[in-house]
């Protein structure tokens, strides 16, 4: 479980608040969506839940650990293995094949050899074969998303955060983009915070989070 | 990291290769210009050495006044006036106590031997030729310890001099004045006596014009004999078990007689000097250029990283560290010195082997080729240049990209 406890996150000199007094649990399991304005403070959410950003009041917890309390070390593994990221951009590594980008989280320990079978499920699963083998550069964009969600996906994680990942894609591969999640949740149980701006696709979540001017509605 | 870290580096091959050009040509310029340098500087020291050895142990030229005089001729009374002052010096300049010296380098443990010398001033004849000489009398086997002179045997061989008996090796200079070859007679005179024939042996060519046209050896009991200098010595080269220890005993035996005692640095002073110029000059060139290529390295590295934060964000967003971020971009330079570097030392051994063929159309020791030194530590120090202007350049832009957070380069885009 995911808990974010009186969470508030300030920017700049002077201060301006983002987040005010955040209050919010996520079950294991669940598939919740962050929706509201643009500069409502969603993606910051994400991504202090997520452990890639610190609040500057409050705490966020993973299982009960608190993520303050983490070493850099542990905060890196919890990352590597357990948490899986979407953005808005692909962020794939140009230099690599679209089979060795998915590859990269297990090669931080050594084990590439050992996830290279599930990778090509996942290939396969998510309509990719045939394309494994290609640069970033030769694929589509709605192909290189889901390379990026496939490379997410690799280790198996327990939670999956995405950060728009719509937002660069049109109808047809966004929505794509959300049953990939959808089905991920439901079938691997993984838990997933979706950041939105669509209420279309806010709307598929199990659960929807309202953000307004930094406050949960 | 560095399969990561390979791939990126030679996904942009133009850059890659532009800068691996800098180093090579750095690490290549160093080898040249040291090979060429060294090259010449071990056959002066050669030739040097020849005459000097590590340290030298000669007469010193004293100068006799009427001081001197008076305590030879009245000792003990001190009312001896000189109406002219008496002013001299003496006919040679001698060891005063050789076996004394020999006794204590015989026992001393920083010895490695020593060779005895005679010089005398001769004038060698073949039948209406005559050419002016310098007699070097020595003992072949002891020679051979402390100098180099048996590798400059042009004829014959320098240990033929060892049985003594009026037997000869000269300067190829002299021989050829005197048109006279290997199994020869030659007349010596040393203006004390009457002519005595030698035998030619073996001739000397030492590259040295100033020594080829004068320089004739001999058994040391056979100059002395010829010069009725009968257990006399002029010199006694010295060779030291490490000859960076040659002024500090230079030092120490100054201290025990008259005797003058130059260390082959001191002895070569003007020579030293330019060799220091000429390593700071080597230095100052190498450097100049590494610091170019390293440059190049760094700038390109900046640029990469500015345009990786994206890939850097997703890799701390996966786990990877700082450290192995760090990694990374390091490696990738220090590779452009490891992959340099042997480059820069392979062009520089093919160049240094093509220029010592070309013909220069005069003579330059025993041929007319440039001297060109392949000694390893030219190549181990032009290898450690390349590598750590490598990894100098690699630590700034690689310690930059590991400090950049996920969330900076994530606003920063956003």
């Amino acid at each position: 479980m995911i808990e974010a406890v009186q969470v508030s996150k300030d920017f700049g000199h002077p201060p301006t608040r983002v987040l005010s007094g955040i209050d919010l649990k996520i079950e294991n399991g669940d598939f919740v969506s962050i929706h509201g304005r643009s500069g409502s403070g969603k993606s910051t959410l994400l991504y202090i839940l997520s452990t890639l950003d610190h609040p500057t009041q409050g705490e966020v917890s993973f299982d009960g650990q608190k993520v303050k309390e983490m070493s850099v070390r542990d905060l890196d593994h919890l990352r590597n293995t357990q948490i899986g990221f979407i953005f808005q951009f692909h962020y794939l590594l140009p230099e690599l094949t679209a089979l060795e980008n998915i590859l990269l989280p297990p090669r931080k320990t050594g084990q590439q050899e050992k996830f290279r079978g599930r990778a090509l499920e996942l290939i396969s699963q998510f309509g990719l074969k045939g394309h494994e083998h290609k640069f970033p550069g030769q694929l589509s964009g709605g192909q290189q998303q889901r390379v990026a969600i496939t490379r997410a996906l690799i280790m198996n994680p327990k939670y999956l955060f995405a950060d728009e990942p719509t937002g660069n894609l049109d109808y047809q591969n966004g929505l794509m983009v959300l049953e990939i999640l959808k089905e991920v949740n439901a079938t691997q149980g993984a838990t997933v915070v979706l950041v939105t701006h669509e209420r279309d696709f806010s709307s598929m979540a199990k659960r929807e989070v309202l953000l307004k001017d930094g406050f949960v509605v | 990291m560095l399969y990561l870290a390979l791939k990126q580096l030679f996904a942009r091959k133009k850059q890659t290769a532009l800068i691996l050009i800098g180093v090579s040509f750095g690490t290549m310029i160093y080898v040249v210009i040291a090979g060429v340098q060294l090259g010449l500087r071990e056959y002066i020291s050669g030739q040097l050495m020849n005459n000097t050895s590590h340290v030298r142990i000669s007469g010193s030229d004293r100068t006799i006044d009427g001081k001197a005089l008076t305590e030879s001729f009245f000792p003990g009374r001190n009312l001896v006036h000189w109406l002219i002052p008496p002013l001299g010096k003496r006919g040679e300049a001698r060891l005063e106590n050789y076996l004394g010296h020999a006794h204590r380098l015989e026992n001393d443990p920083d010895v490695y031997n020593f060779a005895p010398k005679l010089t005398l001033p001769v004038l060698v004849t073949r039948a209406a030729l005559r050419a002016n000489s310098e007699l070097i009398g020595i003992i072949p086997s002891r020679q051979m310890q402390v100098t180099a002179l048996a590798d400059y045997m042009r004829e014959g061989k320098l240990q033929d001099l060892e049985s003594a008996g009026s037997r000869l090796v000269l300067g190829s200079g002299v021989a050829e004045k005197l048109g006279v070859s290997v199994g020869g007679t030659v007349m010596l005179t040393s203006g004390r006596n009457e002519g005595r024939p030698f035998k030619v042996v073996g001739i000397i060519h030492l590259g040295n014009h100033n020594f080829d046209d004068v320089v004739a050896y001999a058994h040391l009991r056979d100059v002395q004999t010829l010069g009725k200098a009968y257990g006399r010595v002029s010199e006694i080269s010295i060779a030291l078990v490490d000859s960076s220890q040659a002024y500090a005993k230079a030092e120490v035996w100054s201290l025990l007689g008259p005797d003058k005692v130059e260390d082959w640095e001191r002895a070569n002073a003007a020579y030293m000097q330019i060799v220091k110029i000429q390593d700071i000059a080597r230095f100052v060139i190498t450097v100049s250029i590494l610091i170019v290529a390293a440059f190049g390295i760094y700038n390109i590295l900046t640029i990469m990283i500015s345009q990786k934060k994206r890939e850097i964000a997703i890799l701390r967003s996966m786990g990877f560290g700082a450290w192995a971020v760090f990694e990374l971009f390091f490696i990738q330079g220090f590779v452009i010195g490891v992959l340099g570097g042997p480059l820069g030392l392979l062009i520089g051994y093919t160049l240094c082997r093509i220029v010592g063929n070309v013909d220069l159309g005069f003579q330059i020791g025993r041929g007319n080729h440039l001297l060109i030194s392949y000694n390893p530590d030219i190549y181990f120090t032009a290898l450690g240049f390349a590598l750590l202007s490598g990894a100098l350049a690699s630590i700034l832009p690689a310690v930059h990209a590991g400090r950049m957070t996920p969330m900076d380069i994530i606003r920063e885009d956003r």
